[in-house]
């Protein structure tokens, strides 16, 4: 992985980082990527993927919400608190 | 004025300690006030907590013992102090996964399993450190400071749970709560010479628990020994409608052991210990990465379970070599995807800019290294061209080891090794070194790919007086019968599981 592409992942996950910053992460994602690629040695052809613990069979229940004691107390929180509402930058012009 | 100290019988069971809260023989307040001066004492070296609000903790145990002169002498850990990690939100008390970016945060309410011990009488003494959001193996990544192993000031206490670890080990708390993910309460129990479990997953809930890596994630007990590690399972240990992870399987049906069990029908019936068992020792647990007084520990554990009536059983995991990628990759993808959340517009600090993506950007700052190489590893390996070879590859792997260990307990009822490769390493050894630190997690990340329940215990110590952890692992939802063969084995060990009086070096 280059400086460049250190750079497109940085901005596709919202960090920004100093131009030193960016050389140091990618020599060391380079070598790590490096170390996951014994990965290939394994035969994997028509395994299905395992996104979670095979076993774990969906729990399904009826889809009821169910009410928080306090919303307004998590709203508080935030720093952008007003009302009940998250204030955050304007997003279009 | 100084304050009294525990029986030292109490100090070293929490069982003890809510016995004898329950009789009225001590106070829960006589308890609090103990744990809080050992914290006052020893915990400017040590540094296992982040926060504690003593005022908090005595109001707390103020109101069990009202309860108890009320007459309501029930909960299993009447007076039991429980030392909490920093990722589990406490009511309005800091939960910071001790990272800057949740500086301050307070949240509104409580983790499932922190209102569990309350319920039970327990008292949260306060918030354990750890790697910022369980992200490392030393405690070393904390976004405040690093925590030190108490048998050596030296060391680390190993992680991502070392505050947790540190905190039992030292005797500044009876018990603790920690999280695992790859390993999190199960190495630095091993370090710090205490019991963790990881429960099978989906067995303890995780509401409240900040999320790293969902298909992964598991609260734990730590604990003195394991008698007191089942005592905490039992508080916390259930189906919790507010996880949609969380198995409707029952805590007490396991206990009694109906339940869970080998798919295979293995030999274990009921909770007997090892007598008839099969032990398997995988080859590639003795690899020349293992220090060789980790490996005679570990193959004395092995003596006393024959001596027990156990048969050993020698079989081959040769898939445990690539659990370290394929849990790295799994872990990073999920967590850049969780830690999306983080962006300073619902909680913890706001760095606020011109923009909303300058905000976002400034206040990302926050995160620390490795958080922030571990959410670029994720993005990559989640992102257009790169996903097929890394993350569904890593996901196929997955499913590969996860048949292996169904393999393994066709042939065997427990797996018996090292849960790490050496004891407690020196501050500083391998922080600069990513893949080195990621190494540790050799013994300990297969079993959370496949969701299989896994506890250490401390089994002997190098020459140098550092403690060595042995680590059993089981089919799924087997987690009963291994604390059950645990407390066997910790008979026959006969290991002194006192505190520390004080810490060392």
């Amino acid at each position: 992985m280059d400086v460049r592409e250190a750079e497109r992942i940085a901005r596709l996950a919202r960090l920004k980082l100093s131009d030193a910053e960016l050389a140091r992460v990618a020599t060391q994602l380079t070598a790590i990527l490096g170390y996951f690629d014994q990965l290939r040695e394994v035969p994997t052809d028509g395994v299905p993927p395992a996104s979670h613990p095979p076993d774990l069979r969906g729990p399904l229940r009826a889809d009821v919400a169910a009410p928080f004691a306090e919303p307004a107390a998590l709203v508080r929180e935030s720093q952008g608190a007003e009302a009940e509402f998250f204030r955050v930058p304007r997003i279009l012009e | 004025m100084p304050v009294p100290s525990l029986p030292a019988e109490l100090t070293r069971s929490a069982r003890a300690i809510a016995e004898a809260v329950r009789a009225r023989r001590v106070t829960a307040r006589a308890v609090v006030d103990h744990y809080l001066d050992r914290i006052a004492r020893h915990d400017r070296v040590v540094k296992a907590f982040l926060h504690v609000d003593p005022a908090d903790a005595r109001a707390q145990a103020d109101a069990v013992d009202r309860r108890i002169a009320g007459g309501a002498n029930d909960g299993a850990l009447l007076g039991v102090p429980v030392a909490i990690k920093d990722n589990l939100c406490t009511r309005g008390l800091p939960t910071t996964c001790a990272s800057r970016i949740l500086e301050g945060y307070r949240p509104p309410y409580d983790a499932t399993v922190v209102e569990r011990v309350r319920a039970a009488g327990g008292i949260v003494l306060g918030k354990t450190n750890l790697d910022e959001f369980a992200m490392g193996a030393s405690t070393e990544n904390s976004g405040f400071f690093p925590t030190h192993n108490p048998h050596d000031l030296k060391r680390v206490p190993g992680g991502s749970s070392g505050g947790s670890a540190a905190a039992v080990a030292a005797g500044l708390a009876p018990l603790a709560l920690g999280s695992d993910t790859g390993g999190s309460v199960r190495q630095p129990g091993a370090l710090c010479g205490v019991v963790g479990l990881r429960p099978t997953y989906g067995l303890v809930s995780r509401y409240g628990l900040v999320a790293f890596a969902s298909s992964l994630d598991q609260v734990g007990p730590l604990a003195l020994n394991v008698d007191d590690c089942t005592l905490l399972m039992d508080v916390v240990a259930g189906h919790d409608p507010r996880d949609s992870t969380s198995r409707r399987t029952s805590w007490s049906d396991l206990a009694r052991g109906d339940g869970g069990g080998t798919k295979s029908g293995g030999t274990m019936s009921g909770n007997s210990g090892l007598a008839g068992l099969r032990v398997g020792i995988p080859a590639e647990y003795k690899s020349s990465g293992v220090d060789a007084e980790v490996r005679t520990a570990v193959e004395q554990c092995e003596q006393l379970a024959v001596a027990a009536g156990a048969k050993l059983v020698p079989l081959s995991l040769p898939l445990t070599k690539y659990a370290i990628p394929t849990y790295y990759l799994v872990v990073t993808s999920e967590a850049s995807s969780n830690l999306a959340r983080f962006d300073g517009v619902r909680y913890g600090p706001r760095d606020a800019a011109l923009d909303l993506a300058a905000t976002y950007a400034a206040t990302r700052a926050r995160f620390g290294d490795e958080v922030k190489r571990r959410i670029l590893l994720g993005t990559f390996a989640l992102s257009a061209g790169y996903f097929d070879a890394y993350y569904k590859k890593a996901l196929q792997v997955r499913q590969c080891i996860a048949r292996e260990f169904d393999a393994a307990f066709r042939q065997c009822d427990l797996l018996l090794g090292p849960t790490a490769p050496t004891a407690a390493f020196p501050l500083g050894e391998k922080s600069s070194d990513p893949v080195q630190m990621y190494l540790c997690d050799v013994f300990t990340a297969p079993a959370p790919l496949a969701g299989l329940p896994a506890l250490s215990i401390p089994c002997g110590g190098t020459k140098a007086g550092l403690p060595v952890g042995a680590q059993l692992q089981g089919p799924s939802g087997s987690d009963a019968r291994l604390l059950a063969v645990a407390r066997e084995l910790e008979t026959r060990l006969a290991l002194d599981l006192a505190p520390l009086e004080a810490p060392r070096g």
